[in-house]
């Protein structure tokens, strides 16, 4: 395949998960989004933060969900939109989870992952109204989640290590930044940013 | 008859030469953790039993315990109290790691130095590491060959051991207790002529402490490790976490079946077309 095609063939979404997977063994602490380092000047690990991971088991589940949830947002947003929206989205769902939470030290990327679902969601909202009740019952779910994660931890079903907490805030993050990214497209290019298809 | 004795008297005294000219046959480099923290110790410090509390992200100090006699050069004390740093700064439930000049190490100086040390440098935790290098000088048979000046410099008729030990203690400044320890050793060997020898052995001495060094490091993470598990059971440690702990964006399994279920949403609409 020629090199062209294949740097088209992969969107924002894929080179993401398989920059989480090519970093999964890569020293990871230089790459933490770490709040001392961040107020001492190193903003770039507000970007970074989101490739690296605890373990090479949640890099996988991460990169996998940014995979799927990222081709479908592609799909129906366009790489431009979705690769501007990852890239903003990374840098804010990191201010946000240092300002409003006590995490110190925070790594994953399925505050991307969340945001990319959420996309993918709304399109799937968008173009396929019959499925509606089925997409309702997964925005459920992932609240009930999000809710064990911030009230009842110990519930959360985790292979993280022992002393590494799941950042729900940063979930939280992630579904508001890709909300105001699809109000932001609304407002700015599309006076119906998403009309029914059918 | 009185020629061959006097042959051998004058190759005996020639011979000395290198000797008498050359280095004194031991040196020594030391600095005792023990001398630093028990300075006036005559019997064994009474620790109150109470829990130790650990708050990770720890601030954790590195230093060289003060020496007592022939001193190491600053910089190459720096030098390795760096490369320790590094080895261990990526550790998550280590909050920063800081190299502690000996210059502020007070000789003899105790807990109530250490402490102001820690206060002055904000680290929980130091890690005090003591060092002893002995270098044993000796001539071997070659050493003849330098009454013809030339021989001294190219026969190598010194030859030097440089045992070089270094033990790192890990101590909880606040409740003053020994948490773990870990050493490294090193032995270096090698013959030099009489000119090159100081030179030589200096650059020995440097290679003793760098390969104890790296040898600790090893050691130190498996004592380290060891410690975790230890404190998970022994309860005269606690651990709580400071606010502003580690957090994970972990989506786990049920992110993962949200995402396949997305897919099979976008099937199921497809099918009924």
């Amino acid at each position: 395949m020629p090199r062209a095609a294949l740097v088209e063939r992969f969107g924002p979404s894929a080179l993401l998960a398989l920059a989480c997977l090519a970093l999964m063994t890569c020293a990871p602490g230089a790459f933490a989004l770490r709040r001392e380092a961040v107020i001492s000047g190193e903003w770039w690990r507000l970007w970074s933060g989101h490739l690296v991971h605890w373990s090479s088991l949640q890099a996988v589940l991460d990169a996998s969900v940014v995979a799927i949830c990222g081709t479908l947002a592609e799909r129906a947003f366009g790489r431009a939109f979705v690769a501007a929206t990852l890239l903003a989205g990374a840098g804010a769902i990191g201010i946000i989870c240092l300002a409003t939470s006590s995490i110190g030290e925070y790594r994953g990327a399925s505050a991307l992952g969340v945001l990319l679902g959420v996309l993918a969601g709304a399109s799937l909202w968008r173009d396929h109204p019959a499925q509606r009740g089925w997409l309702a019952a997964l925005a459920v779910a992932m609240s009930l989640k999000t809710l064990a994660d911030a009230f009842v931890p110990a519930l959360t079903l985790t292979q993280l290590p022992s002393d590494v907490r799941v950042a729900w805030q940063a979930h939280v993050a992630g579904a508001f930044a890709a909300l105001l990214a699809l109000l932001l497209r609304a407002v700015l290019r599309d006076p119906d940013p998403m009309p029914d298809r059918a | 008859m009185f020629r061959l004795l006097l042959c051998t008297i004058v190759s005996f005294v020639l011979c000395g030469c290198a000797t008498w000219l050359g280095a004194p046959s031991q040196y020594r480099h030391a600095g005792s953790a023990v001398d630093y923290l028990y300075p006036d110790a005559k019997e064994a410090p009474n620790l109150a039993p109470d829990v130790t509390h650990l708050r990770p992200p720890v601030r954790v100090g590195i230093a060289f315990a003060p020496g007592a006699g022939g001193e190491v050069s600053e910089p190459m004390k720096m030098a390795l109290l760096e490369r320790v740093k590094a080895s261990f700064a990526p550790l998550p439930y280590i909050g920063a790691i800081e190299v502690i000049p000996s210059n502020y190490l007070r000789p003899r100086g105790g807990f109530e130095n250490l402490e102001q040390v820690s206060r002055l440098f904000n680290v929980e935790v130091v890690a005090l590491v003591s060092y002893d290098q002995v270098q044993f000088n000796d001539t071997n048979g070659f050493a003849l060959l330098y009454w013809t000046i030339v021989g001294a410099y190219v026969i190598h008729g010194d030859k030097y051991d440089v045992q070089t030990l270094l033990d790192t203690v890990v101590v909880d400044v606040a409740s003053r207790k020994l948490l773990f320890r870990a050493p490294g050793t090193s032995l270096v060997k090698g013959t030099s002529s009489m000119a090159e020898f100081s030179e030589r052995t200096r650059a020995a001495q440097t290679q003793g402490f760098v390969e104890a060094t790296d040898r600790m490091i090893p050691e130190l993470k498996t004592q380290l490790d060891g410690f975790r598990a230890r404190i998970k059971t022994d309860a005269g440690f606690r651990v709580e976490n400071k606010p502003g702990y580690s957090g994970a964006g972990d989506i786990g399994l049920f992110g993962v079946l949200g995402a396949l279920m997305l897919l099979g949403v976008l099937n199921a609409a497809r099918r009924s077309r």
